[in-house]
C-alpha cells in the first residue's frame, strides 16, 4: 500500500489463540508493537511542536530534535512493519494476482507462498546483520548526540531494529504456512 | 559477464518479480541484496550496506516529514474543511457554465495546499461533490470522473508526498521541490477549468444528462445567497493552514519537518474545535497515519539500498553514456524517459514508480544539463497520469469504491477522466519543453 492506495480502517485480523496459538501470540505483539509505533508519530508532532514553540516564543529550544525525530522515523518503521505484513499492506501490483484467483487459485497460493518467503528471508537478512551492531551499541554505551549538551542511548533503537526485524520474519514465515495450509485445503 | 550485464539481469529480474505481484519492497531487497553479493563477490560487504540501510538510512531528519505530512492530511479530511470549501466555491461559481464542475476543480486545489494525498482528495471530494452534481443534471460518471481527474491536484500542489519523496530520492531540496510545483499545479488546475467550460459548451451530451436542470440552476436568481460571515468563517481553517504550512515553508521560518508537525498539529486543532474528532476517531486516524507511512518508509529504505546496488554495478553511469552516445540530447531522453513512465503507471502505483526509475534516471538527468527540480516536475506529472490510466489508475478505484453506485461502472469513470489525462499531457508536455515553469521561483 502506498499513499495512493485506498486506505481501509483499522481491522485487526488476530486469530484466536485456540485456533492458531502461534498466529495468535504472533499477532498480539504485532499489534501491541504497531500501537507503541503509532504512538510514536505522535510523539514526533509534539516534540517539532514543542521545538518550534519554545524556540520562538519562551526562547528555549529543544536541543538534539533532529536527531530524535531522525531515530524515532526507523522505530515508527520497525514497530509497525510486523503488522504491515500480517495484514497484507505492503504495496505491491496485483492486477496479476487478482486475475490468477478466478481461474486458478492453487497457483495463487504458490506464487504468495513464495513472496512470504522471500519476505521472511529479507527481514532475516536485517534482523542478522543488525544484531552485532546491537551488541557493540549495548557494550560500548553507545550514544547519540554532543556529550555534555545531550546524550540518548542508541540501544534501545538498535533493540527496537532488530526485534522487529525478527517479528517481521516471523510474520512472513507465518503467512508462508497460512498459504501453503490454503493450497492443501483447496482442491483442484 | 560484466557488472552491466549483470546490473541489467538484475533490473530485469526486478521487474519480473514487481510484474508477478511480488510486495515490491521484498522485491528491491532481495534483488538489491543478491546484485552486491554477486557484482563484488562479498557476502560481508552485502550484509554491512543492509545494515547500514536498515538503520542509518532512513534515520534521517527530512524522513520524518512522510508521517507528519499524512497525519495532516488525514486530519483535513475528517474535520469536514473539505465539504467547507467546496460550498464556498460553489456558491461563488454558481453562474458559471459548468460551476459545480469548476467548483469541485477550485475546491480541489485550495484543499490540495493542505494536504499532500491524492486519496484523501479523492474520498472527501467523491463524498461531498458528486451526489451534488449528479443531483443538478450531471451525468454521475462524469460526475466521478470530475472528482478523479482533479484529485491528482494533490500531488503536485504542495505539501505533496511525492515530491517529498522525489526530493529525498534525487537529493534535492524539498522546500525548492514544493516552489517547483507551484506554477505546474496552478497551470493544471487552470486547464481543467478551461477543459471543463468547453466540453460543455462542445459536447453537453458528455457532461450533462439534464443540460435544462443545470441550466435553470445556473440562472436561478433566487438562489440562497451565503453571508459574507459564513463564508469567512467556513474559508478560515484552510486559508490559517495554508497559511502556516507553506507561508512558513517558503519564509524559511520552518524546515519542511517543522511545516508537517505545526500542519499537523493545526489540523488538529481544527478538527477538535468543529468537534469531528472523538477519542476513538483520533486513534483510527493515527493508525492509518501509522500504516500509510510506514508502507512508503519501507519503501524508501528498499530503495535506497537498490539505489546503492545499482551504483556499485555502475549502471547510471553507464546508462548516462549510452543515451549521451545515441545523440537523444536531454529533450530526447525526457520523452522516452516520459513514455516509460507513463507505461509503468499502468501497472504501478506512483510511489513505486518513482523508487524504481529516480535512482537510475537523475544521476543521467543531471549529467545532461537537466535541471533536477525541473526533472522532478515532469517525473511527478507523468507518474500523476498514471493514477488515471487503467488498469491501475487508483484515484478511480478509490472514487469508484467511495461511491458504491451500482449505476456508474469503473469503465465510465475511466471514460471520464479522458479529458483530464488530455489536460495533463498538455502541462507536461509544456513543462518538459519550458523548463522556467517549474524553475520561476528557485
Amino acid at each position: 500500500m502506498s499513499q495512493d492506495s485506498p486506505a481501509s480502517r483499522g481491522q485487526t485480523n488476530v486469530p484466536k489463540f485456540a485456533d492458531a496459538p502461534f498466529g495468535a501470540v504472533l499477532g498480539t505483539i504485532a499489534a501491541m508493537m504497531s500501537s507503541f509505533g503509532t504512538l510514536c508519530i505522535g510523539g514526533l508532532m509534539v516534540l517539532v511542536v514543542a521545538d518550534v514553540l519554545g524556540r520562538n516564543f519562551f526562547n528555549a529550544p529543544i536541543t538534539g530534535v533532529s536527531e530524535i525525530a531522525a531515530r524515532t522515523v526507523v522505530a515508527i518503521v520497525f514497530l509497525q512493519i510486523a503488522a504491515a505484513i500480517q495484514q497484507k499492506r505492503l504495496t505491491r501490483a496485483d492486477f496479476l494476482v487478482r486475475r490468477l484467483e478466478k481461474s486458478s487459485p492453487r497457483s495463487v497460493y504458490m506464487l504468495e507462498a513464495f513472496f512470504a518467503l522471500t519476505g521472511a528471508a529479507v527481514f532475516l537478512l536485517i534482523c542478522w546483520s543488525s544484531w552485532p551492531k546491537l551488541v557493540s551499541a549495548w557494550q560500548s554505551a553507545e550514544y547519540f548526540g554532543v556529550q555534555g549538551v545531550f546524550t540518548i542511548p542508541t540501544t534501545p533503537f538498535r533493540v527496537i531494529t532488530v526485534f522487529g526485524a525478527a517479528i517481521a520474519a516471523l510474520s512472513a514465515l507465518y503467512r508462508v504456512l497460512e498459504e501453503i495450509r490454503s493450497f492443501r485445503s483447496h482442491k483442484p | 559477464m560484466t557488472t552491466l550485464t549483470i546490473g541489467f539481469i538484475l533490473i530485469a529480474v526486478l521487474i519480473a518479480l514487481v510484474l508477478l505481484g511480488m510486495q515490491i519492497a521484498y522485491a528491491l531487497f532481495a534483488v538489491a541484496f543478491a546484485g552486491i553479493w554477486i557484482i563484488r563477490d562479498n557476502l560481508d560487504l552485502a550484509f554491512k550496506m543492509l545494515e547500514l540501510t536498515a538503520y542509518s538510512g532512513i534515520a534521517d531528519y527530512l524522513f520524518a516529514t512522510i508521517p507528519l505530512f499524512v497525519l495532516m492530511g488525514l486530519l483535513v479530511s475528517v474535520s469536514n474543511v473539505g465539504r467547507d470549501t467546496f460550498e464556498v466555491a460553489d456558491v461563488l461559481l454558481r453562474r458559471m457554465i459548468c460551476g459545480l464542475g469548476v467548483a469541485t476543480v477550485a475546491a480541489n486545489t485550495v484543499f490540495a495546499a493542505v494536504t499532500g494525498v491524492s486519496i484523501a482528495s479523492a474520498a472527501v471530494f467523491t463524498r461531498v461533490a458528486v451526489p451534488e452534481m449528479t443531483r443538478h443534471g450531471y451525468r454521475p460518471a462524469f460526475a466521478a470522473g470530475t472528482v478523479a481527474g482533479s484529485s491528482v491536484l494533490g500531488m503536485l500542489i504542495p505539501p505533496s508526498l511525492l515530491l517529498i519523496i522525489y526530493g529525498v530520492l534525487a537529493e534535492v531540496s524539498i522546500g525548492g521541490m514544493f516552489l517547483a510545483g507551484i506554477v505546474p499545479g496552478i497551470m493544471l488546475a487552470g486547464g481543467f477549468v478551461i477543459m471543463l467550460i468547453g466540453l460543455t459548451i462542445v459536447v453537453p451530451g458528455f457532461v450533462l444528462s439534464d443540460p435544462e436542470a443545470s441550466k435553470a440552476r445556473r440562472l436561478d436568481l433566487t438562489a440562497p445567497k451565503m453571508p459574507l460571515r459564513t463564508m469567512a468563517s467556513k474559508l478560515f481553517p484552510i486559508v490559517m493552514l495554508v497559511f502556516l504550512v507553506l507561508g512558513g515553508l517558503y519564509s524559511g521560518f520552518f524546515t519542511p519537518t517543522e511545516a508537517g508537525g505545526i500542519g499537523a498539529f493545526g489540523a488538529l486543532l481544527v478538527a477538535i474545535a468543529r468537534r469531528s474528532l472523538d477519542r476513538h476517531k483520533l486513534w483510527d486516524v493515527m493508525k492509518q497515519t501509522g500504516v500509510i507511512s510506514v508502507s512508503i518508509l519501507v519503501l524508501l529504505i528498499a530503495a535506497s539500498f537498490y539505489s546503492r546496488m545499482l551504483s556499485i554495478a555502475g549502471l547510471p553511469n553507464a546508462i548516462a553514456g549510452l543515451v549521451t552516445d545515441s545523440g537523444f540530447g536531454p529533450y530526447g531522453f525526457l520523452f522516452f524517459y516520459a513514455v516509460i513512465i507513463l507505461l509503468m503507471g499502468m501497472i504501478l502505483d506512483s510511489t513505486s514508480i518513482l523508487l524504481i526509475m529516480v535512482p537510475i534516471a537523475a544521476p543521467i538527468a543531471q549529467g545532461m544539463g537537466i535541471d533536477l527540480s525541473h526533472f522532478g516536475i515532469v517525473t511527478v506529472l507523468a507518474v500523476e497520469i498514471g493514477l488515471l490510466t487503467p488498469p491501475f489508475g487508483i484515484s478511480v478505484f478509490t472514487v469508484h469504491n467511495t461511491l458504491n453506485d451500482p449505476d456508474v461502472s469503473v469503465e465510465q469513470i475511466f471514460a471520464a477522466t479522458l479529458p483530464f489525462i488530455g489536460v495533463m499531457l498538455a502541462v507536461l508536455v509544456i513543462v518538459g519543453v519550458f523548463p522556467g515553469v517549474s524553475t520561476l521561483f528557485l
